[in-house]
């Protein structure tokens, strides 16, 4: 299942951050700043999956984002991937050009279109169009006002 | 001599440690060939006012160059959000001189901390090398921008091929995108009604469920009291699934969910007198329990009712009571499909 995913600048900062585990054992601050300061420096043509303690960590860098995404050892490398793949593509529908200021200033509707998309650390939407619904709906409602 | 009115605002501060002037950087983040005239902060200090607009917010700022290596009076410091420092690649000394302004970037505490230079490509003659010099950046939390710097290769074209559109920008325009994605203190946010789309949707339920309450109140008298019950059970659910805590019903639809919030929102915002029912139901402790009790007591009621209506009436009753029990209960919503149907 996956664990958590950190969305990062290119200078570290953190933009949103969403764990689906809650052991009481990590310290969510330190794991995070560990994880980005691992994923930052490591080259372009180095490979997106590593190893940081017990987790797989995945991640895909798209101009100025770093999306990480930190499983457990049963999770698949490549569908992880494809799924952060998706996941921003599905940012981008929504957002149109989807940049970091969409990320800071969007961020519930990041995160309600993430719940869509995993629940409880399993991938559980991968129609575009269906995990965009709710947050249309909830658009909708705010244009016709 | 330095009051508060002399740093009216937060700022950028933008250094040279080479022969290119901060003014020129400053010229080019704001995109106009000539630059305004620069006001003087604190005697010494040269800011320049600069007008971010984006689709989010729009803030005043000022971008400000230093006459000498300082750390400013004590509301400079406090008002400086930004660092970008451009540098020579070619010479040692312009890094050194960048190791130097670094331990003054440590007081400011700046968020946005940018290193700029031309170019760092193998045969410009760098002193060096572009991965050192990375991982130099990631050390300090700066990050490095090329003004010249060649266009990044391999992954990111494949992603941009797929359908991200969101382009590396490269050079200045990196410096003003980076400078437009930091929570400026003075920003002012646009567009406060789509922003706001989650409460004005909740006031559109609320008035759609006004009407719907009413009607079953039409209907059968203590009904809606029962409809009340159920949306405070979706809303104690809802709360457990914010918690964490959610137990089983992981397949349930999520449209079924989103019911559920949304109906819980309904209660929160609706009248008094639900406010105050839900907050008992929340406030306790075993919040299922609660309502229950509540429940039960308005069945009671309910079979008081009924044994008033004639007996078909009283037929068509029951079976909406069954119903509404079966909603508060949490049963599948398709098991009563049928009986909604039979009903219209």
């Amino acid at each position: 299942m996956l664990k958590f995913l950190l969305i990062v600048n290119k200078q570290g900062h953190l933009r949103l951050s969403k764990f689906w585990c809650h052991d009481k054992t990590v310290n969510k601050t330190v794991l995070a700043s560990d994880v980005i300061r691992n994923c930052l420096c490591r080259d372009e043509k180095q490979c997106s999956f590593l190893d940081y303690k017990d987790f797989k960590i995945i991640y895909r860098r798209y101009a100025t984002l770093y999306f990480l995404i930190g499983a457990d050892k049963d999770e698949n490398e490549l569908a992880v991937y494809e799924f952060i793949h998706n996941f921003v593509e599905v940012l981008n529908k929504y957002f149109k050009k989807v940049c970091e200021l969409d990320v800071m200033y969007g961020l519930e509707r990041v995160h309600l279109i993430l719940d869509e998309m995993v629940s409880d650390g399993e991938a559980i939407e991968m129609n575009q169009s269906f995990a965009l619904a709710p947050v249309q709906v909830l658009d909708a409602f705010g244009h016709r006002r | 001599m330095a009051s508060a009115a002399l740093v009216p605002g937060p700022c950028a501060v933008f250094i040279s440690c080479s022969s290119y002037k901060p003014e020129h950087l400053i010229r080019e983040v704001i995109g106009d060939d000539v630059l305004p005239e620069p006001e003087m902060w604190a005697d010494t200090i040269q800011a320049y006012p600069w007008h971010i607009n984006t689709k989010y917010y729009s803030a005043d700022v000022h971008l400000c160059t230093l006459p000498t290596q300082t750390l400013g009076c004590r509301e400079f410091t406090d008002a400086v959000q930004a660092v970008v420092i451009h540098f020579d690649s070619k010479s040692e000394e312009s890094l050194s001189a960048v190791r130097c302004w670094l331990t003054f970037v440590a007081h400011w505490q700046p968020d946005v901390r940018l290193l700029v230079c031309e170019t760092l490509a193998e045969n410009s003659g760098a002193v060096i090398s572009r991965e050192k010099l990375r991982s130099y950046c990631l050390k300090v939390a700066f990050e490095l921008v090329e003004r010249y710097g060649e266009p990044s290769s391999g992954d990111e074209a494949d992603d941009s091929d797929e359908g991200f559109e969101e382009v590396e920008l490269g050079g200045m325009r990196r410096v003003v995108q980076a400078l437009h994605a930091h929570l400026w203190p003075n920003l002012e946010l646009k567009d406060a009604s789509t922003q706001n789309s989650l409460g004005v949707l909740a006031s559109q339920l609320q008035d759609h469920a006004a009407g719907r309450v009413s009607d079953a109140g039409a209907a059968t008298g203590r009904f809606a009291r029962a409809d009340v019950a159920s949306h405070i059970e979706g809303a104690c659910e809802h709360t457990e699934g914010a918690c964490g805590s959610v137990e089983g019903d992981k397949d349930k639809k999520d449209t079924e969910n989103m019911k559920k919030q949304t109906t819980g929102k309904v209660t929160a915002t609706g009248d008094g007198v639900m406010d105050r029912e839900l907050l008992t139901a929340l406030g306790n402790e075993d919040p299922g329990g609660e309502s229950f009790e509540q429940l039960f007591e308005r069945m009671r009621i309910m079979k008081e009712h009924a044994a008033t209506l004639p007996h078909d009436q009283r037929k068509v009753f029951a079976e909406q009571v069954a119903i509404q029990f079966w909603r508060a209960i949490g049963g599948a919503e398709d098991e009563i499909d049928q009986l909604d149907i039979e009903d219209e």
